[in-house]
């Protein structure tokens, strides 16, 4: 007989061989890579937005590529991200700038040199995706919803929403393949209406399963005192610092004082339109 | 004193017209266990909501009469143990009712470190909840509830996802609590309850009776019946070829008597040295092999994640599979077009949702008659004989969505046995559905059955098996006993 590794019973004897490790790496989560310091998740958004700015404004060719390499550098050296990872993400999406560089070599506005304009909103998208991707790679979205429910106040109920949607996301990808599969069968030999008539179901059953889960993680939360409790502790903390301002600062000034730099020497173009 | 106490309470759903509860009255008292039963859909699960305080204030609804709730502290634990999961570790989610109350984290860690030792999970502390077997994440549901030191606990089915062994283990734990502890609970599985609750109400059409004893289980005398029969599991794992089948029908006495169906020489599923394993894992099974005459029942069991689901993924096709591993009535499953492999299959899905195409139920039960008509169904009408015979012809004109869980389940076995395709797999048939409900599926699987269907599925309910001709293989570490 095969022996059982999982514990027998549910109410074991009471001990006090708790982890104590265990206690200390939940009290103080803040996390490092290679002994660096890790931002907050929140000031590196607000760093990244730092960047993404005068990139959003841009129509030349070197703004773009130079928030972009800089962007990268800070979220490799902050969050250790490796280059093939942004990769993997980057490469299909940048499929828009590429659609969007089309678009206006073979569709030039009046008086603009189609090419030019074209490597220029192809950059200008490619930057904006890359940084993007990299700050949604570099973060846990745990931690980042954390941090909005500790420093900036979302409310709790908003925020293990978001957690319990989080969590949804594979639930979700099994149920559409078990949606398809169970009336692939019931639909088998059946004639081609009824096939026309399970697309638009599929979606349909997918959500009222969606918010039937909803509608059960809403009374978990409340079964458990969530709906009535005005300030909550957090064993996860997810801490602000000096740095984190430090850090905010540094990407504010870094960020507009390359672009002041950029616009007295010409190289940074802003058009309408 | 009284801990809970409603008079002349009614409730009624949005959007209903009758009351779920109609001028109602009961009161509890402390340490006092309860139990709620009556058939499905009657309105057992809304009255534990009501008592715990989540109805209508979290679902609404209309609520009149008087409902005094005397306790401070509750604990909860509901059906479906993936819907109450809500943060990415196990720790943060015995650590999470705590917060709610402003603990200070030192304090919290100390009792989630407490209570994790004490229900045998240390190990499980960092993982994501998800992650856990059904059983696992039933445990940690409890432990949930239990973390606040409740005064009353309120369990809306807590065994559903539990295999016997593990439910009968629920409920000795539960006898392990402090007696001035209340329990509430809502159970479909009696023959689990021996003793345990003070207070038997039955909820029937709006009304609450108490009664004397416990509700007579027509299932229950099955539990001696399979512990008799675990002596005959065989000693050593089972690989390769079939084992001798481990017959452990008992039929009721309004069921009728099963006899051993004619073997054609060709089984209509045949599964040959069938291996599966996820990449990074190690091998879930090995070399399966399972043999399926026509007119057969075969119930996988085992805990969760050990490769049940797995094999009926492979047959579904939901898995790829192999040339020469699974065949149906002697052709290669795997060379079967999806359209002639599907149209051997019914399939019943554990959430019933999944089979709905229709916009009412009786465009569901015609829908399943046609095919049933091309399969040569021995009677055209043999949907709405199922739909009647469980309780369903009221609601022919209902959208399947908005029935009731137990209607939803019904509707799904009316489909699947209306079908009369010749292999029907079932994932956890009997979840969600009442006793009476349980006796007429047993009554129209033994008649499926000696109709020369198939049948396949994965079940925990071993009393219910036990009054099939079925045979019960059970996983254990990658081997079928």
């Amino acid at each position: 007989m095969p022996p059982s590794s999982e514990p027998q019973g549910i109410l074991l004897p009471q001990t006090n061989e708790g982890s104590p490790h265990l206690s200390r790496s939940l009290l103080s989560p803040s996390e490092h890579i290679l002994g660096r310091w890790r931002p907050n998740p929140l000031a590196l958004l607000l760093g990244h937005l730092a960047l993404m700015v005068p990139v959003f404004l841009a129509i030349d060719w070197y703004t773009p590529l130079l928030y972009m390499l800089i962007g990268y550098l800070v979220i490799r050296w902050s969050t250790g991200l490796s280059l093939k990872k942004l990769l993997r993400i980057v490469a299909p999406l940048s499929f828009l700038s590429v659609g969007l560089f089309l678009m206006n070599v073979l569709f030039p506005a009046e008086g603009v040199n189609g090419l030019h304009r074209g490597i220029a909103v192809f950059l200008r998208s490619l930057s904006l995706i890359t940084l993007s991707s990299s700050y949604i790679l570099a973060i846990n979205p745990y931690n980042l919803i954390r941090s909005l429910m500790q420093q900036w106040h979302l409310s709790y109920r908003w925020g293990y929403a978001l957690f319990a949607g989080w969590n949804s996301i594979p639930l979700i990808r099994r149920d559409l393949e078990l949606i398809q599969k169970a009336q692939d069968i019931r639909l088998a030999g059946q004639p081609a209406r009824y096939r026309r008539k399970r697309l638009l179901r599929v979606p349909i059953t997918l959500l009222s399963g969606v918010i039937l889960h909803g509608e059960r993680l809403s009374l978990s939360m409340a079964a458990r005192g969530l709906e009535n409790c005005q300030k909550r502790t957090f064993i996860r903390e997810i801490p602000w610092t000096g740095r984190d301002w430090l850090y905010i600062i540094l990407m504010g000034v870094g960020s507009f004082g390359l672009w002041y730099i950029l616009i007295r020497s010409g190289l940074f173009r802003f058009e309408l339109g | 004193m009284n801990l809970i106490e409603i008079k002349n309470l009614s409730f009624r759903f949005p959007g209903r017209r009758r009351p779920v509860l109609d001028h109602v009255s009961l009161a509890i008292q402390k340490g006092e266990r309860i139990l709620l039963f009556g058939s499905s859909g009657s309105g057992k699960s809304t009255l534990l909501q009501i008592l715990a305080g989540l109805a209508p204030e979290h679902t609404g609804g209309e609520l009149t009469g008087t409902r005094r709730l005397l306790y401070r502290r509750r604990g909860v634990v509901l059906q479906n143990p993936e819907a109450q999961i809500i943060t990415p570790t196990v720790i943060e989610e015995l650590a999470f009712p705590l917060e709610n109350e402003g603990i200070p984290p030192k304090e919290i860690l100390q009792r989630t470190e407490d209570a994790l030792s004490r229900f045998g999970m240390t190990g499980f502390a960092q993982r994501h909840p998800l992650s856990l077997s059904g059983g696992e994440c039933q445990r940690l549901s409890l432990a949930c509830a239990l973390m606040g030191d409740p005064e009353v606990l309120f369990l809306d089915e807590p065994t559903s996802f539990l295999d016997e062994d593990r439910a009968l283990q629920f409920f000795k734990d539960l006898r392990e609590l402090p007696p001035e502890i209340t329990i509430i609970l809502v159970e479909h599985r009696y023959e689990l309850l021996a003793d345990f609750c003070h207070r038997w109400i039955k909820v029937e059409k709006g009304k609450l009776y108490e009664e004397e004893g416990p509700p007579r289980s027509a299932l229950a005398a099955s539990t001696v019946v399979s512990s008799q029969n675990s002596a005959a599991v065989p000693e050593g794992p089972s690989r390769g070829e079939p084992e001798v089948s481990r017959e452990v029908g008992q039929s009721l006495d309004s069921v009728p008597s099963v006899h051993s169906p004619p073997q054609s020489a060709t089984p209509l599923l045949e599964i040959r040295h069938l291996s599966h394993s996820y990449p990074g894992a190690p091998s879930l099974f090995q070399n399966l092999s399972l043999i399926l005459p026509r007119g057969t029942c075969l119930a996988l069991q085992g805990p969760s994640g050990c490769g049940k689901t797995t094999v009926l993924k492979k047959i579904l096709r939901l898995l790829p599979v192999e040339k020469g591993k699974i065949f149906i009535e002697g052709k290669d499953g795997a060379l079967l077009t999806q359209e002639a492999l599907y149209s051997y299959i019914a399939y019943v899905p554990q959430n019933p949702e999944h089979l709905f195409i229709a916009d009412t139920v009786r465009e569901e039960l015609h829908l399943a008659l046609s095919q049933g008509e091309r399969n040569s169904a021995p009677s055209h009408s043999r949907a709405f004989e199922l739909a009647e015979r469980f309780s369903l012809t009221h609601r022919l004109g209902t959208n399947p969505f908005k029935l009731s869980e137990g209607e939803k389940r019904r509707l799904t076995l009316c489909i699947a046995l209306a079908m009369g395709r010749p292999l029907i797999i079932m994932d956890e048939p009997t979840y969600g559905l009442d006793q009476e409900n349980r006796l007429i599926l047993l009554e129209l699987l033994n008649q499926s059955i000696r109709e020369q269907q198939t049948i396949l599925m994965v079940s925990h309910d071993t009393p219910f098996l036990s009054r099939l001709p079925c045979t019960i293989r059970t996983f254990k570490e990658g081997y079928l006993w």
